[in-house]
């Protein structure tokens, strides 16, 4: 796992291309390195992606047919833009995705997980634990915000919300995970197809049973 | 025989009616989520001044018959006309718009017009290039901004918002006051110059030589509105740099709109942008001055076109020279190629910018990636075209972080 201060080495612009990162805006090294530690805080964007209340009686989070997964409707949910300076207020027992303010790249040799903050955590905000960021990741990470407390949570853009942790991955991964794939918005996709778990319902490609 | 008091009475209490709907209206549209503090000050001020135009039905019904009826005209002139702007403030609220401009757009518009200035940026269902109302009467500080309902979230039409910052320049900085000797002493050498054509004009205008001054007056305020449009391209081009011809072209090219008085032809604003970019050393692409469509002038119509068109003309110099005198004084300084350069570089690595960079070498940077993908435009590059937005408004964001926390 990479200390604050190999952290804050490969975000120097003059590091090389294939080792360096990319956090925009940049979090305040002098802060973070005096602190210490394996991880950099990052700031909450301003972006939200609340659920709204649904007519559907169910909603599958995986689809039995290609046809299905063709004439996918997604999930019914609202953004919301929230200014510098203004809140977003989180009630109890609601569920809300917003997004990191940073927009993060990693290169081929390094991935990492994100996790809440643990004096928000101890107020009731939970953010998912352990997410995982793959090499190549580029974009603003979305963040699964619950308020599992008893009262409304004031949350406001440009507040640390979160950290990551970094490490080196063992092969420096050759995917394209990262290509176009930034977003600055909270994004909301099913799981991409997964061959064995057809095969596991006795599908085939053509969506014709399996003999 | 109708009783005349009864005809007022329910004239002022239709008028009251319509002026309470519509007052509703703001109350219904204040429970929306606005992304931005200047919205509600433009209910506010919406409100207010119909609650004084309301106050002018207290009339009794006896009153004098022309009296109720001009009130009720008026009523239904404001309802009319304001009932569109409440829309334009509704379509403010939804997602597709590029919230993350609203700030810095903002902040330059204040920079150009004044500290009061505040900004409505929204997506319009009927968008016509350069034809939307620049500003109300009953909301003078407010610079309204509306693109098109489909491109509303794409940065890169965002450059045509110069067009728009260019009308308040015109009028904060007077340039009509400035201009009005020189148009008005052109115009009659114009008009002396070709007698033919001057009385093929005052035929025209069914008139006889009595009526010059009519088609003087006619011509120069024609001369007027052209100058003015040619202004707020010039400044769109000043602020934007070569994002604002790029964008021009991608809502506009190949154009083929019948041509209108209160324009320049297509093919003459393109050609003094392109003088006006080369005298400023703006790095253009040549492929955008290539194949602008016109249709030909109304046969009827020529020798107007022709008289505003040598008036615009012999005023060109004056006008550039308050351009100029302006645009130093407002430090309004066209993005360089080493202000956009490094923008571009970040984008091209797929990550925002995180220096200090200005609107328009944001969306020059983003015009220029896109270009070199020739557009961007295959079912394969959606995600690719998403990112490149995506980058440049998040460079727009962190512009507006940093700058928010070294003012702080």
């Amino acid at each position: 796992m990479l200390s604050v201060v190999q952290i804050f080495e490969r975000l120097n612009p003059d590091a090389p291309d294939n080792s360096r990162i990319s956090i925009v805006p940049a979090p305040d090294s002098t802060r973070a390195v005096n602190r210490g530690g394996t991880s950099v805080d990052l700031r909450l964007g301003r972006w939200f992606r609340s659920f709204r209340q649904s007519q559907d009686r169910y909603y599958p989070l995986y689809h039995s047919t290609e046809k299905q997964r063709s004439t996918h409707r997604p999930m019914n949910t609202k953004e919301h833009f929230v200014p510098f300076g203004e809140e977003f207020v989180l009630h109890p027992n609601r569920f809300v995705l917003g997004v990191t303010l940073e927009w993060l790249s990693l290169p081929a040799d390094l991935s990492g997980y994100v996790t809440g903050k643990s004096s928000l955590g101890r107020h009731g905000l939970v953010i998912e634990t352990a997410a995982g960021i793959h090499p190549r990741f580029s974009g603003c990470l979305t963040l699964e915000l619950a308020n599992v407390g008893e009262v409304p949570l004031v949350l406001s853009p440009g507040m640390e919300v979160c950290q990551i942790f970094l490490h080196e991955t063992a092969a420096a991964d050759s995917g394209t995970v990262g290509t176009f794939s930034g977003r600055r918005k909270p994004s909301v996709e099913l799981p991409k197809k997964d061959e064995i778990f057809d095969r596991l319902h006795g599908r085939t490609v053509d969506d014709s049973p399996a003999e | 025989m109708v009783d005349q008091t009864t005809v007022s009475k329910l004239r002022l209490a239709y008028a009251r009616r319509r002026i309470d709907a519509f007052l509703a209206q703001i109350d219904q549209l204040r429970a929306s989520s606005f992304p931005h503090k200047d919205f509600e000050l433009a209910l506010d001020g919406l409100e207010e001044f119909a609650r004084n135009e309301a106050a002018n039905l207290e009339l009794p019904p006896n009153f004098d018959e022309e009296v109720i009826d001009k009130a009720c005209f008026q009523i239904m002139e404001v309802v009319e006309r304001h009932t569109h702007f409440l829309g334009f403030i509704l379509r403010s609220t939804n997602v597709r718009n590029a919230f993350e401009l609203h700030d810095p757009l903002r902040a330059l518009i204040r920079k150009v017009i004044g500290d009061q200035a505040r900004v409505l940026i929204s997506a319009e269902w009927n968008f016509i290039p350069f034809t939307y109302p620049r500003n109300i009467d009953s909301l003078p500080n407010f610079v309204l901004i509306g693109t098109p309902a489909t491109d509303a979230g794409n940065m890169l039409v965002a450059p045509l918002a110069g067009h728009e910052i260019g009308h308040s320049i015109w009028t904060r900085h007077d340039f009509a006051e400035d201009l009005e000797q020189r148009i008005r002493k052109e115009t009659s050498q114009v008009l002396e110059a070709d007698e033919a054509r001057t009385r093929r004009l005052l035929d025209e205008f069914g008139m006889n030589d009595l009526g010059i001054s009519i088609v003087q007056d006619t011509c120069a305020k024609r001369a007027l509105r052209q100058l003015e449009e040619i202004a707020s391209d010039l400044l769109g081009l000043q602020i934007f740099g070569a994002s604002y011809l790029y964008a021009y072209e991608y809502l506009l090219a190949p154009s083929g709109y019948p041509q209108d008085l209160n324009y320049p032809s297509e093919r003459k604003r393109l050609h003094i942008l392109q003088e006006q970019s080369e005298a400023l050393g703006i790095e253009v692409d040549g492929e955008v001055y290539e194949r602008w469509k016109e249709k030909p002038v109304d046969s009827r119509r020529r020798d107007m076109f022709s008289v505003v068109n040598e008036i615009v003309d012999a005023c060109m110099m004056p006008l550039r020279a308050k351009l100029t005198k302006t645009t130093t004084e407002l430090s309004l300084d066209a993005p360089t190629d080493e202000d956009i350069a490094p923008v571009l570089s970040a984008f091209e690595k797929g990550v925002p910018y995180n220096g200090k960079a200005s609107l328009g070498a944001i969306a020059t940077a983003g015009w220029n990636y896109t270009r070199k993908r020739s557009g961007l435009a295959g079912d394969d590059e959606e995600k690719e075209r998403r990112l490149v937005n995506d980058l440049m408004l998040k460079t727009i964001e962190v512009n507006e972080y940093n700058s928010r926390i070294a003012n702080a």
